[in-house]
Parts: C-alpha cells; structure tokens; sequence
C-alpha cells in the first residue's frame, strides 16, 4: 500500500509534470499559483490522508484529457491553467467524494465553464467553483454528509489512506453548525480555525497557509491586492453590522472570515485574472460585492455556504463593470477637455 | 372598406365579443368541476391528516357527506379549526397550515389531539418543491412520520433526529432545505394554535 | 399535394425544427422536460393550440384586416390555451398541478404565433391546420429527448418506470431546470454539426441562416 502511493506521490510530482510539461502551453502565473498551492496540498494530505493525491491525479487526468481533447479540435493546446483549474476544483472537494463525481465535475467544468466559451482566456466564469457548484447541486448527498475531522498529531495523514466516516454520520463543518445555531462550544476555536483543525474542504480549512500563499501571489504580483483585500473586507463589513444588529449566525465577523470559504475563495477564486475585472476601480467594487454578496447568502439563504455563488454571480457582472470604469472615466475626460 | 379605422375597430370588438362570449360560457360549464377537484384535495388532505380512513371508491359528493359526518368547523378566536370527535368522545383537531418553502409556498393540515400534545398526523395541500428532491414530503413515509409523535414541551416542538441529537422525524437526504422549511413551518402554526386555541396550554 | 405534406413533416421534425433550429419555445423546454409524462402533455397541448390557432387564422385570413391582424392572432391563441388550461383544471387535476403555471404560458410560445404569422395567413385551413399541428410535434420530439435524458439521470426511471438499478445516483440538477439548458444546448450542437458537415459534403456554402430567438 505504502509502496504504492510514494509511488503516485512521484508520478504526481516528477513524471507527470514533466510529461505535461511536453504538450502544455506554459504560463507563469499559472506556474505561481501551482506553487503557492503546495503547502496547502501537504498540509491537506496531512490531514485527511494520501486519498487527497489520488483525487488530485484522477481529476488532473480527466482535466487535461478534457481539454486536450477540445484544444486538438481548433489545433490549440492545453494550458498551465487547467492544471490550476484542476488543483483548485480539487481543493474544494471534501476528501470522501467518490471518484467519478470528482471527474464527471472537473469534465463539466472544462467542458461548459471554459470551452464552450472558447477556452482559455474566453470563460466568463471560474471553471472550477463552476465544477464545484455543478457537484454540490448534483450529488448534494455526496457534498453535505461527507464532512470528516482530520487527522492530528503526528504523522497524521501521512500513514493514513482516508479519515473514516464513523456510520455515514458526517460531522458538520463550522459553516454548517453556525447555520444550524448549534451552541457556541460545540464550534471550533478560532485558532482551530487558523490552524485547520476542523473539518471542511481538502484545501480550505488551514487559514494561515492560505493567507501565507495569498502574500506570496502578492509578493510575486500573481493575485491582485486589491481584489483580496476588498472581498474580506465586504464579508467582515456586511458581517459586522449583521453582527451588531444581533441577528448573524457566527460568534464574530472574525471567525465568519476564517470559516468556510471565504479565505480560499479570496485568495485563489476571485483573483482569476481571467474572469476579475481589469480595471481598478472595477477590482474594488467587484470584491466589495463579492463579500457582500456572500455574506448575505450565508446569513438568508438555506445554503450554509455563499462563496462559492457570491464568485459566479459576480463574474457575470465583471464585463459590464469594465465597461461601467470605461465609461466613467471617458466621460469625465470629456468633461475635462470641455471645461 | 378594409382599411378603414372604423373596420378594424368594430372587427376586433366582434372578435373579442365572439372568442371571451365562448370562452365564458365554457368555463362556467367547467367551474363547478374545477372547485369540485380543489376541494376534493382539501378535504382529502385534512382526513388523512385526521387519519379517517377514506373508503375506496367514494365519488366526490360522496366523499362531501362523509367529511360532513365526521368534521364541524369551529372558529375560534376569529381561526378556523377543523374539529372531528370521534364516537367516545375524544376531540381532535386539523389545523390549516402554510409558509415558505424553497421554491414557493407550502400549505397544508395538521391535526392534534385536544391536549395539543401529540400530533395525529399531517397531509399537504399544495407545494411546488423540486420533483424528486424536496417534493419527496408528498410522499407517504415522510408524512407517515408524523403520526402519533409527542410534541417537546420547550423550544421547537418537532425536531428532526440528526446525528448525536433526537428527534421524532427523519429528514429527506439531499432537501435539507425543503426539510427545514417544513418544519419551522409546522412549528410556527403549532405554537399559533396553542395560543389561538388552547389559551390555558 | 401529398409531396407538400411530406415537406412540412420534414421541415418541422427536423430541418427546420422550431425548438433546435428556430430557437423558439426555449421557456418551457427549460420548464417541464424534467418528467416525460409532462412533457408529453405539454407537446399536445402545445401541438393542438398550434393546429387550431393555425387552423383558425387561416380560415378568417381573408377578412382579417392587414392591421390589426397581430391582436387578433393573439386573441385566438389566448382563446385555445384557456381552453387547455380549463381542460386540464377540470378532468387532468393531477396532471394541471404538476405543469403549474407553464400551461397559461403556452400562450408565450413563440412557436404558435410564428406558424400563425409565417404559414397560416397564406395557406388554405386544412394545411394550415397540419402544419400547426406537426410544429408542435417537432416542439414535442425535441423536448421529448431532453425529458429522456433529464428523467433519466435525475430520477433513473423513464414515464416513472424504473429503468436503472440502485447503483445509480440521481443527478439532481437533471431534476431541476438549469440542466435543460445544457441537455438542449448539447442537442443543438450535434444537430448543427450533423447538419453542417451535410452542407460540406453537399458542397454548399454554409449559411446557417439568421436564427431568431424567443419564448
């Protein structure tokens, strides 16, 4: 058993890279992402076992396919991006999905988020939080009571294969607890939260190493600032006045931004350079109303979690805020020559 | 004389006279059918919900005298409540219920005993949850559910059982939305009730 | 004549089928393909509606006035899909309770309005009448498709027969309406593939013609 997952461990990172390498377009921001994403991919294996890697090669392999089959047909290639696409869409699966509804989700995604729209660079959404709202409306059975605790201590995940679902009883993620007004003690500690020990998606529970990959894709100007910094402060703004009027359902805007999505979302969903607005004033508003907007789902609606929906809806609106910025400032520089 | 302004007036005025004059005279031919089939559902709903066996076969006036014999309507406290006392005296009451749902409203009736303690048993009237998912509460194991379960005296007063906590009713895996919904709304007009109905409860 | 006859059931199943080719009717494709018994239901109702609309306007074409001819079209279709949605309130309860309100919207149908428009003002009433009549059934065959599919994967059962085993795990986005989008985008795509690739072989330019969309 051990023999054989080091031996995927080195197909995932030496050979099969190296044979993407051959026949992927390269593109280095997308490079730069794949690395940010690392640590959070061992902490994830740490957590919930070397089943995380064999979901990662699974659904890279029908990603890729995917794509390689659409791309053959207008004589294009793959590109780094679908890697990405494929990374990310995992992360935010939990670790017991089975292995087809993995890959019929990321072959949705590839096929109805990005290559209907023409590939790369064409997708109006994020292909994968469209994948992983396709899975979560289709097999919501799969999705709501899959939820396991991770594993602790040493060697954790590392000697384990998957987490064990105790009789099919899932153990709610701190969102769904929060939604379900369970008591304050039986939700983890805000430094579980930091440190991700809780339940929740392979990639998003750990806060720190995503704000740590969040400052290297800044550092290395791969993410924009702007965008991150405005979705959190939409979710922790909208979560503070629900919080002062009483009728939010999270201990404290604090803990509503480590919990769930919202980090991963920020970081890695909303920044997509591809389906984010390109201009500035265009970047604040859309992540102020990315926050807003899920935190309102969060707090109304009867889904535990909006980020991932807050991200899509606000992608079809990205266009028409551009062309709003453009306007704005034509305007005003026509008014300026006039006067 | 086809072009004429006056032409086309008059012509669209005979059309419209002609096709709503036909159309009328067919839907008051069929109104009596068609409230007829709603109040077939309504007092359908309300004897299952009673648990009065409703004989096979019955045709629908049939049906009216059956439910005649067995419910009164009682206005209490300006609520209508459907009241059924069965031969040794035990009252019983189905209680009209409605409220959100995911997709749309959802009415219904649920009956309780005199006490307002335990729940007889619930039928639905309308809901437009999605086919296959939440739409799933039409269906007899679900609402079978409710019969015969005592009420908890604090807090909500039917509670689904989930994991490491209990409860007197299953919820429908994968609706959790509808499920939820169905719920605080039967709680909400059950706690009406009790106020409406049943002041010194 | 029989040749005529022969053209229309051509054009309306299949070459110039008003759901794939006209884009027409997509409302309530997207609405009441998630079961076929409704779907059924819905393409008589809307195959009927059509034919007697059709049938209606072509034996008054030549006293309608030129003007108010689109008022009174619509006043005829109004007419008919009251007529259904009484029917189906008095004698169909069950069946009128799981189409909702997509019954009264037959009368959005772009469908029924463009046969009256396009074919029934000029054309004599029995033809008319037919060619109404085998749009809705082009209507019918496209939904009928999609209803298979989405009944398929969304409840595993077809006309509520139960046609694959436990192992199967219900999609349930097929249940819900989102998915007729990508279950008739799919069916458009390879009916325009298959209809290009003809045209190329045929050695034609490819016109694919301009394509009016509505409900």
């Amino acid at each position: 058993m051990a023999a054989q997952i080091q031996k995927k461990m080195r197909m995932e990172n030496g050979t099969l890279l190296s044979i993407l390498k051959a026949f992927l377009r390269k593109q280095p921001m997308m490079r730069r992402v794949l690395v940010s994403l690392m640590p959070i991919l061992i902490f994830s294996v740490y957590s919930f076992g070397w089943r995380v890697l064999s979901l990662l090669a699974l659904v890279t392999a029908a990603g890729v396919t995917t794509e390689y089959f659409f791309e053959k047909s207008r004589k294009g290639k793959p590109t780094d991006s679908i890697l990405v696409t494929c990374f990310l869409y995992t992360l935010i699966l939990p670790v017991t999905i089975p292995y087809w509804i993995a890959a019929a989700g990321v072959i949705f995604a590839v096929v109805f988020g990005k290559q209907v729209f023409g590939g790369f660079a064409r997708n109006v959404f994020n292909p994968a939080i469209l994948g992983r709202v396709f899975v979560f409306i289709t097999f919501p059975a799969a999705m709501t009571n899959s939820w396991t605790q991770p594993f602790t201590g040493f060697p954790g995940g590392f000697v384990r294969w998957v987490p064990e679902l105790t009789d099919g009883i899932s153990s709610a993620t701190p969102l769904a607890a929060a939604a379900q007004g369970n008591s304050l003690n039986s939700l983890p500690t805000h430094l579980q939260l930091l440190l991700g020990n809780t339940s929740g998606s392979m990639g998003e529970i750990s806060a720190v190493l995503i704000l740590l990959a969040g400052i290297y894709l800044i550092v290395k100007k791969t993410a924009s600032w702007k965008i991150i910094s405005s979705v959190l402060a939409g979710v922790l703004g909208m979560e503070a006045i629900f919080y002062f009027s009483g009728i939010s359902r999270f201990p404290d805007p604090l803990y509503a931004i480590l919990s769930g999505g919202v980090l991963f979302g920020a970081v890695f969903m909303a920044t997509d350079p591809i389906t984010a607005p390109s201009t500035d004033p265009g970047k604040w508003l859309f992540g102020f109303l990315v926050g807003i907007v899920a935190v309102f789902i969060r707090e109304f609606s009867l889904f535990p979690e909006g980020m991932m929906f807050a991200i899509l809806i606000m992608n079809s609106f990205v266009p028409l805020l551009d062309i709003a910025v453009k306007s704005v400032k034509a305007n005003a520089a026509k008014r300026r020559v006039a006067a | 004389m086809k072009d004429k302004a006056w032409f086309n007036l008059v012509f669209m005025l005979i059309c419209t006279a002609l096709f709503t004059g036909i159309l009328s005279g067919f839907y008051v031919y069929s109104r009596p059918q068609i409230s007829a089939n709603a109040r077939l559902n309504e007092i359908t709903a309300q004897l299952n919900a009673l648990n009065i066996v409703i004989p096979a076969g019955m045709s629908s006036t049939d049906l009216e005298l059956y439910y005649e014999q067995h419910i009164v309507v009682k206005n209490m406290n300006g609520f209508d409540v459907y009241q059924y006392e069965t031969n040794d005296g035990s009252i019983y009451y189905a209680i009209p219920f409605e409220g959100a749902g995911l997709w749309g409203d959802i009415t219904g009736i649920i009956a309780l005993d005199q006490e307002l303690k335990t729940v007889v048993g619930m039928d639905f009237v309308s809901q437009n949850e999605t086919p296959g998912l939440g739409g799933r509460i039409q269906e007899d194991w679900f609402k079978e559910q409710f019969r015969g379960i005592t009420l908890y005296s604090d807090g909500d007063l039917i509670r689904y059982a989930a994991a490491g906590s209990e409860g007197q009713v299953d919820a429908i895996t994968g609706a959790t939305a509808t499920s939820s919904a169905v719920i605080d709304i039967l709680n909400e007009s059950i706690k009406q009730a009790k106020t409406r109905i049943g002041g010194d409860n | 004549m029989a040749s005529q006859y022969r053209e229309i059931a051509k054009k309306t199943l299949w070459s110039d089928n008003p759901v794939i080719k006209q884009i027409l009717g997509i409302c309530s494709a997207l609405a009441v393909t998630n079961l076929v018994s409704n779907t059924l239901v819905m393409g008589i109702g809307v195959a009927l509606v059509t034919a007697f609309s059709s049938l209606t306007v072509s034996a008054l074409r030549n006293i309608i006035p030129i003007r108010v001819r689109m008022m009174v079209q619509t006043l005829i279709i109004a007419f008919y899909v009251i007529i259904v949605d009484i029917i189906l309130r008095a004698y169909y309860p069950d069946m009128s309770r799981a189409l909702g309100p997509y019954v009264g919207l037959i009368i959005t149908n772009c469908i029924i309005m463009g046969r009256c428009e396009a074919f029934a003002q000029a054309n004599k009433p029995l033809l008319s009448f037919y060619d109404g009549f085998m749009s809705g059934m082009g209507y019918t065959l496209i939904l009928t498709i999609i209803a298979v599919v989405r009944e398929l994967m969304g409840f595993g059962t077809i006309l509520g027969f139960r046609i694959l085993g436990d192992w199967w795990t219900p999609w349930t986005i097929m249940v819900m309406a989102p998915s007729a989008f990508f279950v008739l985008a799919s069916i458009i795509w390879v009916a325009n593939s298959l209809t290009v690739s003809k045209e190329k072989a045929a050695g034609q330019s490819i016109s694919r013609g301009v394509q009016t969309s509505g409900n």
